[in-house]
């Protein structure tokens, strides 16, 4: 079986244990609030639409974390970068409408800049991936810390929508296109599924996505085939924040209008688990979104209620990650291959 | 004066035990990526423990804790080979749910909690005017005297030059019939231990616990180690430095008109930056 | 200690189903030097290895002075009274020379390390056995010859009487040879047993006393050193060649220079360095260098393929020095390379077998239909090169002697101008070496250039040399067959004219 459906499987089971456990202990009412996180989505239409459209950006931060990943850059910048984008996303929307744009022309343009923005972000990662890919992994955190502590400057301050109590940006009246009246979903998973296509696509069916493959596995056997070693250097991390960024750009301008403080609210670590549960294939970031957009919005949901909270899912997420990644859990469901 | 003193102060008896352990780690051969869990581990139970026990006995506790904690996910990462980095990454996201959990059941909140001067008195008080600039604290003493420990166990102590020498030439320890297990579980304890009197300093400097108070300073270990070049003068150097510079640049808050946030950028900015010259340099 | 004696050692590696000793027994005496010696895979390390403790035997006895010992690892080894030199240094560079010699047992006042008296124990250890290193000095300044002495005082310093040395004169040069030579048989001559592993019948014919002849894990025969002729030991020793199973083929003098070497030096000192290395390959010629380990075969791989710089000197390709050729344009063009370390530089491990055969051709490859293509390409290369296994499986699924057919294969199949070959049939049958001989002589009729860098004498039959040189110590030898006074075992294992 592929290594990443049993990833998948494993998963979604230590999960629905670990769930229950984290029901059992910290709710007056485990089995209720347990039959809640499985049962509601499928019978409350604005959860199952609030499931799916949070997923869309954590999809595409995943596969910012996949190409990078595969590169061997192991880049820890995708918080900053995904809130980069937003402020730069709405900024520059607000910009647009007071100048009196179209909405279109407003949407696509400030999703572009705040795109373009976080790929940006990205280029002292990538000069100094490089050089030396052991140093992605320090200088991507200290820039994403960096970034986060300027943008919570600037939304606090100069960028401060001061009409109300938010510590928020000025909204922006834009959204994105709606597919279809009867069941409001904006065009935003329709994007993160032509995306995840598009990559499978490039690292599946094409030779360069699997020279690429091969270069982050070893460089040095790359170099040796003739591989394009200096291109794969760097353009991994770039395109990696790119996706970053369009995932921060449909965060703002999906459903929000505006940037509140905070609201990157940790999808970049999110991205980086999701990745490892797919086991880095694009065709399986969907899934794995899914299982982790699932957990959070029925968290929240259950929050609200006051039954379980957020940081319970946190230790639950932590210790998926741990399951997920130890070879010997990596057992085959139907039958044996011999090791090695 | 005073003032920057007892900033530089406050912020070396946190960071110097954190990059010593962070430096062990890397002597060892393996980049502990979980350093900012452990250091918010440490300083939760260390403040969790003094409400119930004397402050020395909370101390002990609050290190043996985090050692065992250190200690099963070091296993754990061999026994099943789950790589360090995600162990390392698994220990941060674990930590950062299991705090606010701890505490709502100890505290009933999530949120800050203040206790004053009762977690740690000055040994120095620098004043001005009959008014407390800060100074060192018994756990800003603790805290350092373990770095320095540290340090002394690392170049002085055979268990400790052990360590380096595994991450140098494992082979070398092997032919000396030196257990490579047994090493690397004596780095994994002393950087434990170190993450935990790090963590004891930072809730003694401020009489209280504040989610995530830590704020990356385990990366910013990491990197000083880095920058530091590996070596003890080093680490040192950079230790201060870093220190030196925060102080200023909170300093600089009072009599600027940005923002604290972007004073706080300031020091990440600025080794992202000499980090990249530095490449750029080294490619030439 | 007086005497030591194998009893009927057995020992296979079971993960690569290897034999390394079969019912081996042999005796040390005090006061001897004792040389082990056999070919590439004999078994001379894997001895050395289960008396030092390192590796446990099967089945046998280990008796010293009659009473038997098991030993679980090395410590054990060593309180009963045997130490152990590795063939390659397993020193921390960032350690200082005292603190080497000691490491594991150092003197301690308290819980620290008593630097004092741990670098007056050493000096005393350096006087005691009329060594001359610096015990303040840092092992990254010492040189090889220096390390090789730390090494061995590092053994003496645990009160030992055995001592094993594993290739002791790989990294030296020829002039520190001598010093060691008469540290040596100092400690010979003060009653210590001395087992000395090398395939330099040179330095076994001067050093030893008595000598144990391994093949294929078996002991073949125990002699003494004045009783055995020096071509005889060689060819045990290089593996016996097979003149008339040689062939040359004729050079065009006026064919183009493809390769070019010229006068290059690496660095200087201690193992696989080069000196002076000249040699020029003409289009559609297939040359041959052969040199056992530790001679400079790897370097010279590693200059040929662009990967080291020498120190001077000069390597071109058509012409145009190796550093100014685009990585594509060597790579994927100009150079086939079969690497000699296939698990770092040849294979990309945790990736398919699919992934693992396409190699260059996925430069040729656009993406319509690029999985078919790639499927059918791999399908076809494991058929033609008979490699057994699931083109979706990882390649650690893979035997070795599969994973060897895959980049052979895959070499064969590329359009590259040079053929560069280092150590190609390692882990390959006779059947699968005869193929890729055959593939070899197809490619040199298909006038590409090829160049077999080995360690193997049995690697240069079957296909038809313009030049065979053999390495010795960095240094290279033309040979031209039975003309040549010097045989060519002879010349691999240093047995030269002076």
């Amino acid at each position: 079986m592929h290594k990443a459906a049993k990833r998948i499987i494993i998963a979604s089971f230590s999960l629905a244990v670990l769930l229950l456990v984290v029901c059992v202990i910290f709710s007056k009412q485990p089995f209720q609030v347990y039959a809640l996180f499985i049962i509601k989505p499928f019978t409350n239409m604005r959860i199952l639409r609030t499931i799916i459209e949070n997923t869309a950006p954590l999809i595409l931060c995943g596969l910012g974390v996949i190409v990078m990943f595969r590169s061997g850059n192991y880049s820890l910048a995708g918080e900053g970068q995904v809130y980069s984008a937003m402020l730069g996303t709405a900024v520059l929307a607000r910009y647009l409408e007071i100048q009196n744009f179209s909405a279109g022309i407003e949407l696509v343009f400030s999703i572009i800049g705040g795109t373009i923005l976080a790929g940006v972000m990205s280029i002292p990662i990538a000069i100094v991936g490089s050089y030396k890919r052991d140093n992605v992994l320090l200088i991507s955190f200290m820039l994403s810390q960096a970034i986060v502590f300027i943008v919570d400057g600037l939304i606090a301050g100069p960028l401060r929508d001061l009409s109300n109590n938010l510590v928020a940006t000025a909204s922006f009246a834009a959204r994105l296109p709606i597919i279809s009246s009867s069941f409001p979903l904006s065009i935003a998973p329709l994007i993160a599924i032509v995306a995840t296509l598009v990559q499978w696509f490039f690292f599946e069916h094409t030779p360069s996505g699997i020279m690429l493959t091969l270069y982050g596995r070893n460089a040095v056997y790359a170099r040796l085939q003739g591989y394009p070693v200096w291109i794969f250097s760097w353009i991994p991390v770039i395109i990696g924040g790119l996706l970053h960024g369009l995932a921060g750009s449909l965060i703002v301008t999906a459903s929000y209008g505006r940037v509140i403080r905070g609201m990157s609210g940790g999808i970049g670590w999110n991205a980086i688990g999701i990745a490892l549960i797919a086991a880095n294939k694009p065709a399986f970031i969907p899934l794995a979104a899914l299982l982790f957009t699932w957990l959070d919005t029925m968290t929240q949901y259950t929050s609200a209620l006051g039954y379980i909270s957020f940081t319970n899912t946190i230790v639950i997420k932590a210790l998926i990650l741990l399951f997920i990644t130890s070879k010997t859990t990596e057992f085959h469901i139907k039958k044996r291959i011999p090791a090695v | 004066m005073n003032i920057v003193i007892a900033a530089v102060l406050s912020s070396f008896a946190i960071l110097f035990p954190l990059t010593v352990g962070a430096l062990i780690s890397e002597k060892s051969g393996y980049l502990s990526i979980g350093l900012e869990g452990y250091l918010n581990l440490g300083a939760f139970l260390y403040f969790l423990l003094q409400t119930a026990m004397s402050p020395f006995y909370a101390f002990i506790f609050s290190a043996c804790l985090l050692i065992v904690f250190a200690l099963v996910f070091d296993s754990y990462s061999i026994i099943f080979s789950v790589d360090h980095f995600i162990v390392g990454l698994a220990i941060n996201l674990l930590v950062s749910g299991l705090i606010p959990i701890l505490s709502e059941q100890a505290f009933g909140t999530k949120g800050p909690i203040f206790r004053g001067e009762s977690i740690s008195r000055y040994v120095v008080q620098f004043m001005s005017n009959s008014t407390v600039y800060g100074g060192v604290r018994i756990t800003d003493i603790v805290a350092m005297v373990a770095g320095i420990a540290g340090l002394i166990f690392l170049t002085k102590v055979p268990r400790g030059m052990y360590i380096s020498v595994m991450g140098t030439n494992s082979r070398a320890l092997e032919i000396a019939g030196i257990s490579i297990t047994q090493t690397r579980i004596t780095a994994t304890i002393a950087t434990a231990f170190l993450a935990s009197c790090s963590g004891v300093a930072m809730v003694g400097s401020l009489g209280a616990w504040v989610p995530n108070m830590s704020s990356g300073k385990g990366w910013i270990a990491l990197v000083l180690v880095y920058l530091g070049q590996k070596s003890v003068i080093g680490i040192l150097g950079s230790c201060l430095l870093f220190c030196l510079f925060q102080a200023f640049t909170m300093g600089f808050q009072k009599y600027s008109m940005l923002m604290a946030e972007f004073l706080m950028a300031v020091p990440y900015l600025a080794i992202t930056i000499f980090i990249v010259i530095f490449s750029l340099k080294k490619r030439k | 200690m007086k005497e030591l004696k194998l009893r009927s050692i057995c020992k296979e590696f079971h993960s690569t189903k290897t034999k390394a000793l079969i019912d081996v027994s042999c005796s040390f005496y005090a006061g001897s030097i004792h040389a082990l010696v056999g070919e590439n895979g004999a078994g001379k390390s894997t001895l050395a290895r289960i008396l030092a403790g390192v590796e446990k035997p099967d089945s046998g006895n280990i008796l010293i002075d009659n009473k038997e010992f098991i030993f679980h690892n090395k410590r054990q080894a060593e309180k009963a009274g045997i130490g152990f030199v590795p063939q390659y240094p397993a020193v921390a560079k960032n350690l200082f020379v005292f603190e080497q010699l000691y490491l594991g047992h150092e003197p301690t006042r308290f819980i620290f390390t008593n630097r004092k008296e741990c670098i007056r124990k050493s000096h005393e250890l350096i006087s005691t056995y009329g060594f001359s290193v610096d015990p303040l000095k840092k092992i990254a300044d010492c040189s090889a010859s220096e390390i090789r002495e730390i090494e061995i005082l590092q053994a003496l310093s645990n009160n030992i009487n055995m001592l094993i040395l594993d290739e002791p004169t790989t990294v030296l040069e020829k002039h520190e040879c001598a010093k060691l030579f008469q540290i040596i048989k100092n400690l010979r001559d003060s009653g210590k047993i001395i087992v000395y592993i090398s395939h330099r019948v040179s330095e076994i014919l001067e050093l030893a006393d008595t000598i144990t002849i391994l093949r294929n894990g078996k002991m073949l025969r125990n002699v003494e050193a004045h009783n055995i002729a020096k071509i005889e030991l060689s060819k045990i020793v290089a593996g016996n060649i097979k003149e008339e199973k040689l062939q040359f083929a004729s050079c065009n003098a006026n064919a183009n220079s493809v390769i070019n070497v010229s006068h290059v030096i690496t660095k200087e000192g201690g193992a696989g360095s080069l000196y002076d290395i000249t040699f020029e390959v003409k289009e559609n010629e297939c040359i041959a260098i052969v040199g056992a380990d530790g001679n400079g075969l790897e370097s010279l791989e590693n200059i040929l393929t662009g990967f080291e710089k020498p120190k001077s000197g000069l390597v071109t390709y058509y012409g145009k020095s190796i550093s100014s050729y685009t990585i594509k344009e060597l790579y994927g063009n100009i150079l086939g390379y079969v690497v000699s370390d296939r698990e770092t530089r040849g294979l990309c491990f945790h990736e398919s077998v699919l992934y693992n055969c396409l190699g260059k051709k996925l430069n040729t490859l656009d993406y319509k239909q690029c999985s078919k293509k790639c499927r059918q390409y791999a399908a076809k290369l494991m058929n033609d090169f008979l490699i057994s296994g699931t083109l979706q499986a990882p390649i650690e699924t893979l035997s070795g002697g599969n994973r060897q057919r895959l980049l052979l294969g895959r070499v064969l199949t590329e359009n590259c101008r040079i053929l560069l070959f280092a150590n190609p049939f390692q882990g390959l049958d006779n059947s699968s070496r005869n193929l890729f001989c055959k593939k070899l002589v197809e490619s040199y009729i298909h006038r590409k250039t090829i160049i077999l860098l080995t360690n193997d004498i049995d690697d240069l039959y079957e296909i038809p040399w313009s030049k065979l040189f053999v390495l010795y110590r960095g240094m290279l030898y033309p040979y031209t067959g039975s003309s040549n006074s010097l045989s060519m075992e002879m010349l691999m294992t240093g047995v030269l004219h002076a």
